[in-house]
């Protein structure tokens, strides 16, 4: 007998169940009954397809347990945490005509419905020594222990459901080939330059008359190009599974009845691969290492040695080819010219310039002045000064005129290694070819270079006022008026109350 | 005597005598509040801004944790009042337009309302007191000379008329500031003046933490008092003692010390002197030169 939990009930008969912060009936655990298999598996269908199993599974116990009256059951139990995953269980129990109950050792009550919000209250506990104690509004039983049920071997047995769009869905695929057919699948998925890796796997003998494992290639795709998923799926010897979940993949044109990757009770290390069909389940414990595919590509190899003909020998006379370097025009448009060579003589015009140009102008240049004329370098571009002749770098510490290309076109690395240059020394190329070295210390910020500052005068400091000073006290008189003393009068005969304070 | 708005006068002498003592400002005096209103007085604050209120509090804290950390103060408590009255009273005794026998009426007045106040009983109340006229002897009062071309006149602790600064250049207007302390404005007769010191010093004695703190003041020159001696029988009272000692300029407070001391050795009060010289000991420990 059932009864209903009311509004700030605080007193509850039932063992183990107590009110949570919003006035529900819970205990510690949560237990969904359900009269069948079937039923049960509805009930893992239905809640594995939004959510996870796995908050419930550290605490999920599942059992097949016989009533008082002879029918057995199963019973799935786990911690109930909170009302609101009690709900979504009930909720989902509802929809899988199981039902739900909370408690905390034996005696369990029914979970809280629309008929009573919160919850159930057992008015009468059941007298009987049973292990597990039920009570529901239709109903009152008793159950024994019963045995445990591993949900891995459950969901193992459980066959997977025709579903040919499995084929076709992109994604990684594992593909298993008998031993024969493995080097050929090999090779063809090299040919076609499919990248994936591959293992051979051992599974025990199949009778007792052939002693000798059974080998597998286990090949892993990540993506299968979709003109072979046809051939992989139609070739007798070789079956194709797809992922669904970690440790877990199920052969293409069939799924799972229940959504495994919300079920992580297979061994990460291992793999067991679920077959459609009707055949059992192929289960490797520990996965071996896998090889990339083209390491066991096919290989060819030359019918003879090559010998030593054909190798070259070092020349000792390289001045005969030598020719000197030459600047040739060229019309194409100028890209990153970076640097400028200005004469002496048109140094007054670069002064004259140096008070329009842009801070960043001044603060990026860099300048040299040389005997012949000053070298200004700024890596975002030099136009901003317009003047002299203008240079690119070609490589670090190699400027070229811009407008010129040097023949023979050598890369500017070896024409710079072909210079020589005294370390700590920019070459700037002219364009009659004519190379000019400019230590690199001699480059000094265009700001500093151009700024003569004038004669300063020191400024007195004005010392800030404390925040905390205090501002002074100003004596305010106001006239006194024609009876100044108007009010007052003489202190009471009686004590002061404070001074009877001070007596006592 | 007419009946006198209690809760009027509380709220007067707090917002214009009492807050700018403790904050700064300009302090008014006057009316004068007189013995039973004095005593009478506990209160008041209800209507007063909780603005103002709360920089008085802010301010009293300040002057307090000179002394020690303390971070809440309560209100003015009934001797807190009195002793507020009757320093107005008496600051209000040097109004010079007061005539005839006023001011010694007032300066009666404040010493019936000083001799009812007892000493602080706690630390706490020593405390409390001492923010309250910490800086009672920085009161000035300025007076200022104007005189323009057909005449002068001097205003005493109030500013000149506009009017009369109008158009400087043309009526040749010239003003002159003096500014007075406490001392200089108790320009009285000689027997007003001696009751305006010891009602000034009967208030001292009034708030101990204040009359240490102060103690190398001009006028009225420190003595030991029961209240100070008593203070530095305590343990906690004895630190803050020191502490508020500490706030003077070392070589002034010695010397005011030692001026203070010399009665009591000459008139061979043994028990005094021996407390005085525990205090002088540990005050030379604790401040090394």
């Amino acid at each position: 007998m059932l009864d209903r939990i009311a509004l700030h009930q605080t007193h509850l008969g039932t063992p183990g169940i107590a009110l949570d912060a919003r006035g529900i009936a819970l205990g510690q655990r949560g237990l969904v009954l359900a009269p069948t298999f079937d039923r049960l598996v509805r009930w893992l269908r239905v809640y594995t397809r939004d959510r996870s199993l796995e908050d419930l599974l550290p605490s999920l116990e599942i059992r097949r347990v016989r009533s008082s009256s002879g029918s057995q059951e199963i019973t799935l139990s786990f911690a109930a945490e909170s009302s609101d995953r009690m709900d979504h269980v009930a909720d989902t129990a509802r929809l899988a005509d199981a039902c739900t109950f909370t408690g905390t050792s034996r005696h369990f009550v029914q979970y809280r419905d629309a008929a009573a919000p919160f919850g159930y209250d057992a008015a009468l506990l059941s007298a009987a020594d049973a292990p597990l104690a039920l009570y529901h509004s239709r109903f009152e039983r008793t159950y024994d222990e019963g045995t445990p049920l591993d949900l891995r071997a459950l969901l193992l047995r459980l066959q997977p459901e025709v579903d040919p769009s499995t084929r076709r869905a992109p994604g990684p695929r594992l593909v298993v080939a008998e031993q024969g057919l493995g080097p050929a699948l090999i090779h063809y998925l090299v040919r076609s330059q499919v990248e994936g890796e591959v293992t051979v796997c051992e599974w025990p003998p199949r009778d007792a008359s052939r002693p000798e494992p059974v080998l597998r290639h286990v090949f892993r795709v990540p993506e299968l190009p979709a003109r072979m998923r046809g051939l992989m799926a139609g070739t007798p010897g070789v079956t194709v599974f797809v992922p669904s979940g970690p440790g877990v993949a199920v052969e293409a044109g069939y799924r799972h009845p229940v959504e495994l990757r919300a079920c992580p009770v297979f061994d990460t290390a291992g793999l067991v691969l679920v077959r459609g069909g009707g055949a059992e389940p192929w289960t490797i414990p520990r996965l071996p290492c896998f090889g990339d595919l083209r390491a066991f590509a096919r290989l060819q190899m030359l019918a003879h040695d090559p010998g030593p003909t054909g190798v070259a020998v070092a020349s000792r006379d390289p001045d005969a080819i030598r020719v000197p370097m030459r600047l040739v025009p060229v019309s194409s448009p100028w890209h990153h010219v970076t640097a400028t060579c200005v004469p002496v003589d048109k140094l007054p015009l670069l002064r004259r310039l140096a008070y329009s140009l842009a801070p960043r102008t001044l603060q990026d240049t860099r300048l040299a002045l040389t005997d012949r004329g000053a070298f200004l370098v700024c890596p975002h571009g030099i136009e901003a000064i317009p003047l002299g002749t203008f240079f690119v770098e070609a490589h670090p510490g190699l400027f070229t005129p811009a407008g010129f290309e040097v023949v023979p076109g050598v890369a500017p690395a070896v024409l710079r290694r072909a210079l020589d240059p005294p370390h700590g020394h920019s070459l700037f190329v002219d364009p009659g070819g004519a190379v000019v070295a400019v230590p690199d210390e001699a480059f000094v910020p265009l700001g500093t270079a151009v700024l003569e500052a004038g004669a300063w005068d020191a400024a007195t400091t004005v010392a800030i006022d404390s925040a905390l000073a205090e501002a002074p006290l100003r004596l305010q008189l106001a006239p006194v008026g024609l009876f100044p003393l108007a009010g007052t009068a003489p202190a009471p005969d009686d004590p002061w109350p404070e001074d009877r304070r001070g007596q006592g | 005597m007419g009946r006198v708005d209690l809760a009027a006068t509380a709220k007067r002498l707090y917002e214009r005598f009492l807050v700018p003592l403790v904050v700064g400002g300009d302090v008014a005096v006057g009316p004068a509040i007189g013995a039973r209103a004095a005593l009478s007085l506990d209160g008041g604050l209800a209507a007063v801004d909780t603005d103002v209120r709360s920089q008085v509090d802010v301010a009293r804290v300040r002057v307090a944790r000179r002394l020690s950390p303390v971070d809440l103060l309560e209100g003015p408590d009934a001797h807190e009042w009195a002793l507020a009255a009757a320093l107005h009273d008496l600051v209000y005794a040097l109004h010079p337009e007061l005539g005839g026998d006023a001011p010694d009426r007032l300066l009666d007045l404040a010493h019936q309302v000083l001799a009812r106040v007892a000493p602080p009983a706690s630390l706490a109340e020593a405390i409390s007191r001492h923010t309250l006229f910490a800086r009672m002897f920085e009161l000035r009062r300025t007076d200022t000379a104007v005189s323009w071309w057909t005449g002068s006149r001097t205003f005493l602790g109030r500013s000149p008329p506009s009017r009369l600064l109008a158009w400087p250049r043309l009526r040749r207007v010239q003003t002159s500031e003096r500014t007075l302390t406490l001392d200089a404005m108790a320009d009285l007769p000689q027997g007003r003046r001696d009751r305006f010191v010891e009602g000034i010093a009967r208030l001292l004695e009034k708030t101990p933490l204040t009359d240490l703190a102060t103690c190398a003041r001009p006028f009225p020159a420190f003595r030991w008092s029961g209240a100070s001696l008593g203070l530095f029988a305590r343990p906690n009272g004895r630190v803050l003692g020191l502490r508020a000692l500490a706030l003077g300029a070392r070589e002034e407070v010695d010397a005011a010390l030692g001026r203070a001391t010399r009665p009591h050795v000459e008139a061979g009060a043994s028990d005094d002197v021996a407390r005085i010289r525990s205090v002088l000991a540990e005050r030379a420990l604790a401040n090394p030169r």
